[in-house]
């Protein structure tokens, strides 16, 4: 989806902004404790010492109220002060314990990483081990020797939180280090040092960062416990205070509540920063509405067309703003004509499709106009007639057939439950199709490769097995999505020959979308060209070949390699890119790129015109002698 | 096919690759014949258009040049100079002369860093005064490069699939290299910026005195940008001839299958399916003899048993195969 990656083109910065009213809460909260923590010293708060026994300022079990906020302790303490007292050893274990084990286990995931190898192995099984010993143990004999100093306690959980901070860093580092541009460093010469330093680190930054502030959650959580079990440090504690208070649970309950909720509060908080510090290391789009929505009315096609396709228009909701990545596209397909539509990244064209079957890469979604499928108005027909006709009447065809495939389920299962579930079949009469439609669609030993999972197959035969899928039913539609793109030549070839042959033999109808003008060529009988999101010119396709009218069109042909020209021969390039499709200019959204655009173009959208068969939006038309196109990949 | 030989060498090359080997190691210890006796050279200011299948080795092959997969044996020399032995700072050395542009100009950039770092990276490696390096060449090549100064200051994820391959272009032109290897430097870029790109490497390539190696699947691409083109099958080399030569009179059956295969080809050739059927084999396993000879309708015995090796077929024409 490459119109998805379009918009996701956003600031860190600008996603900061996004992570959420939660998120900065929690830093606020975070911030506050901070503040008290730091300043607990001058400001006017009770000493957390002080007992009301002695003092009389405050009651023994004294309820909440103006006095002392958080009520009285069992000697008549104020819970305020004492709270506030437990901030500096939850903050101070937590903050040094997260930064010792982040560094020591982060240098130590990185050198595992990046070496690979023996040094690799040793670490990881010393990872192994180290998380397979009992922390608590260790904690309860060292505690006994060494005492419940606040030091003892940081040296034990730093060393026990040590091994996740390594193996986490470890696996981040063995993903980037496959990237090319740690490849690119080392053919300039950069040392290991540096590129550990320099190339790697940095991008281990906000996953560390997103992974300690849950750590640090863990730590507090941990402390709390360990004070239940009566094995804190010598000191004031949330976990200490809760403890105490547990025992007059029913007759003063905010003695241990207030406590519970501050500790409750911060890990709460802590986990909604990692939360949002790990969503900004990998930032997933996401739709400022949660619904799909149609609108419009339908328009009936004219005569009886298997595919009825008339002003789609289909805004995507994004934090961007909305997308409108199909703009009034429009086409008729009947029984058994092939219809190819050409685009580069992010002009719409896998939209269509999307939009015709109503599968989107995030949840809100407009769409408005008219898709007719075998008669059934897709977009606002009842579910389960929608879902029964894309069962029945169309079949998909997409890019990368190992992803489109169930690598856990042999090849038998993935193509007999369309027939059974949608097509009414039973499994004996599904399975005998099968076999047919495997032979069908050219694959050799069609029993054995029944029995055979995904991975056991090449790549044209996993293609020509998503391909007998997609004809189970029989549709009477076929949608196939770049379906040779991720294949070599010498099969695309051979994958392109059997779409073309099934289509004249089932007679389906056959949109097939592409970024390569050449594979139209010769198997379509149609082409629409996309722009921006909308049909820009479209026609027979001998007739866009010969007589190419949009000037988009025109300067697309041009840049492609020219087998039958001489090599080094200069190519036509087209500059810049196109417009982005939250910020769409008011005429026409090539124009800005156009050597022949003028004040009308940009200013006027251009219409669509010419013969009913052969249309086009532009101001300006081709009337060039024809450029000769099909020679490329 | 799919020879060996080192016939096709040349006295007067920059960059000499003789019998080049590298077996990698695959699952459960399987050696994987990833290239078997490669040898091509190149002269100063030639380009070779290595192209073939997945699987066919080409990857491999610029990855080896650069020492970035280790050699099992071959030699690969520039100027004389063999940068399969070299360790260390001589390695690193060596290299400089040699850089790489690969297929996913994103993920050849590093995502936490401006492009303005990025571009001063050879400089941070090397130091200021080394080479021809300096803040004045830095600029000289962005421009060259087609980049506004305003992509400075972002990031490469701000910025278009097109703009990062200028990017990578311009930070390996940084380093004032000799030799330039581009792996399917254009695969992932659109059709308008796939020409852009193109016309852009030609232009470097002559204003900077550049021999490239240039890998693609693209055989329309490769005839366009080569002086030489390579065809490679399963780690071995097929065909070896100029541009135009190779595309009007392809000799090896395979070359004859590429070509026949490309849409819309205007080519005098049979239907690609009577000249290449069934799969490819596998490369833990590869066919004795000629490694193409279980898809090839001409293959018969001898195919099986021996390994035809590159022979002149016409001038600067390189062929191997017993049949053609």
């Amino acid at each position: 989806m490459a119109s998805v990656s379009r918009w996701r083109a956003v600031t860190p910065a600008g996603r900061a902004l996004r992570l959420g009213t939660a998120f900065w809460l929690s830093v606020a909260w975070i911030a506050l404790l901070v503040f008290l923590g730091v300043f607990e010293d001058v400001l006017p708060i009770r000493d957390a010492d002080a007992r009301g026994i002695r003092t009389g300022e405050v009651e023994r079990f004294e309820g909440p109220g103006w006095n002392a906020w958080f009520g009285g302790g069992p000697q008549g303490e104020d819970q305020l002060a004492r709270v506030v007292a437990g901030i500096r050893p939850a903050l101070t274990l937590g903050l040094v314990v997260t930064a010792l084990a982040a560094l020591v286990g982060g240098a130590l995931g990185v050198t595992a990483g990046y070496a690979r190898g023996r040094i690799d192995a040793v670490t990881t099984a010393a990872i192994d081990i180290a998380l397979a010993f009992p922390a608590l143990v260790l904690l309860i004999a060292v505690r006994s020797t060494f005492g419940n100093s606040l030091l003892v306690f940081i040296a034990i959980f730093t060393i026990t939180s040590i091994p996740p901070y390594a193996r986490i860093v470890r696996g981040a580092t063995l993903a980037l280090a496959e990237r090319e541009f740690v490849d690119a460093a080392r053919s300039m010469g950069a040392s290991t040092r540096r590129i550990l330093l320099k190339e790697l680190a940095p991008n281990l930054v906000l996953p560390v960062l997103s992974f300690a502030a849950i750590g640090f959650a863990v730590v507090i959580l941990t402390e709390g416990a360990l004070a239940f079990l009566g094995l804190s440090i010598d000191q004031v504690t949330w976990g200490a205070l809760i403890a105490e208070g547990t025992g007059e649970i029913r007759n003063h309950p905010h003695v241990a509540l207030v406590p519970a909720t501050v500790m409750f509060m911060t890990i709460l908080a802590f986990n909604l920063v990692g939360d949002g510090l790990r969503e900004l290391t990998a930032p997933r789009t996401v739709a400022t509405v949660r619904r799909l929505e149609v609108e419009g009315d339908r328009v009936a096609p004219v005569g009886e067309p298997v595919l009825h396709v008339h002003d789609l228009r289909t805004t995507l909701h994004t934090p961007a703003g909305p997308v409108h990545a199909v703009d009034g596209v429009g086409f008729d397909l009947s029984a058994g004509e092939a219809l190819g539509i050409v685009g580069e990244s992010g002009s719409g064209k896998t939209m269509v499709l999307r939009s015709i079957v109503g599968a989107f890469p995030l949840a809100g979604v407009t769409r408005a106009g008219t898709v007719d499928v075998c008669g059934v108005d897709m977009l606002r027909a009842p579910r389960a007639v929608v879902q029964h006709t894309l069962g029945t009447c169309v079949g998909m065809v997409s890019q990368n057939p190992l992803t489109a495939l169930n690598p856990t389920r042999r090849i038998e299962a993935q193509i007999v439950e369309p027939m059974v579930v949608h097509g009414g079949l039973d499994r004996k009469a599904a399975r005998s199709r099968a076999l047919e439609l495997m032979q069908h669609v050219g694959i050799p030993a069609p029993e054995r490769r029944l029995r055979e999972y995904p991975h056991q197959l090449s790549g044209g035969m996993r293609q020509r097995v998503t391909i007998a899928i997609a004809l189970a039913n029989r549709p009477q539609v076929l949608l196939a999505d770049e379906p040779t793109t991720a294949l070599d030549v010498t099969v695309q070839n051979q994958i392109l020959e059997l779409l073309g042959r099934l289509r004249r033999e089932e007679r389906m109808a056959m949109v097939l979308v592409t970024h390569d003008l050449a594979v139209v060529h010769g198997f379509t009988d149609r082409v629409a060209i996309m722009y921006a999101g909308q049909i820009v010119e479209q026609g027979p396709t001998e007739e866009i070949f010969s007589n190419p009218r949009h000037q988009y069109t025109i300067a697309l042909m041009g840049s492609i390699p020219d087998l039958d020209l001489p090599s080094h021969s200069r190519l036509k390039t087209i500059v810049g890119s196109p417009p982005s499709l939250t910020d769409l200019p008011p005429g026409c959204r090539f124009a800005e790129r156009c050597r022949f655009a003028d004040e009308r173009c940009r200013a006027e959208a251009p219409p669509a015109t010419g013969p009913a068969r052969h249309g086009y939006r532009c101001w300006h038309p081709g009337v060039e002698p024809p450029v000769e196109v099909g020679r490329g990949r | 096919m799919a020879g060996s030989g080192g016939v096709a060498l040349r006295d007067d090359a920059v960059l000499v690759v003789r019998d080049l080997v590298v077996e990698l190691r695959g699952p459960g210890g399987a050696v994987v014949h990833a290239v078997s006796g490669l040898s091509f050279d190149l002269r100063q200011g030639e380009t070779l258009g290595l192209v073939g299948e997945s699987g066919c080795g080409k990857t491999t092959t610029a990855r080896a040049l650069m020492q970035l997969v280790p050699v099992t044996s071959g030699v690969v020399e520039l100027h004389g100079e063999e940068l399969t032995r070299a360790r260390g700072e001589q390695l690193r050395l060596l290299r400089r002369s040699m850089q790489m542009i690969f297929q996913d100009p994103v993920s050849s950039l590093n995502p936490s860093r401006r492009t303005r770092d990025i571009l001063r990276e050879g400089l941070d490696i090397w130091g200021e005064g080394v080479g021809s390096f300096g803040e004045a060449r830095i600029g000289e090549i962005t421009e060259a490069v087609g980049l506004s100064p305003e992509v400075g200051g972002r990031r490469p994820h701000e910025l278009s699939g097109g703009q990062c391959q200028r990017i990578c272009i311009a930070r390996a032109l940084v380093m004032d290299p000799e030799v330039l290897i581009l792996d399917e430097p254009v695969s992932a870029l659109d059709v308008s910026v796939q020409a852009q790109i193109l016309n852009l490497l030609a232009d470097v390539k002559d204003r900077f005195g550049l021999t490239m190696v240039f890998i693609s699947h693209d055989l329309a691409v490769v005839k366009n940008v080569s002086d030489r083109v390579l065809v490679m099958y399963l780690g071995k080399a097929c065909e070896l001839a100029g541009p135009d030569d190779l595309y009007r009179e392809p000799r090896h059956p395979y070359t004859r299958a590429l070509l026949a295969s490309i849409p819309g080809h205007r080519l005098d050739l049979p239907p690609a399916a009577e000249l290449i059927s069934g799969e490819l084999p596998s490369p833990l396993d590869p066919p004795s003899g000629c490694r193409f000879r279980t898809r090839c309708p001409r293959a018969s015995e001898i195919c099986a048993d021996e390994e035809p090796r590159l022979r002149a077929v016409a001038e600067g024409h390189y062929v191997a195969c017993h049949h053609a």
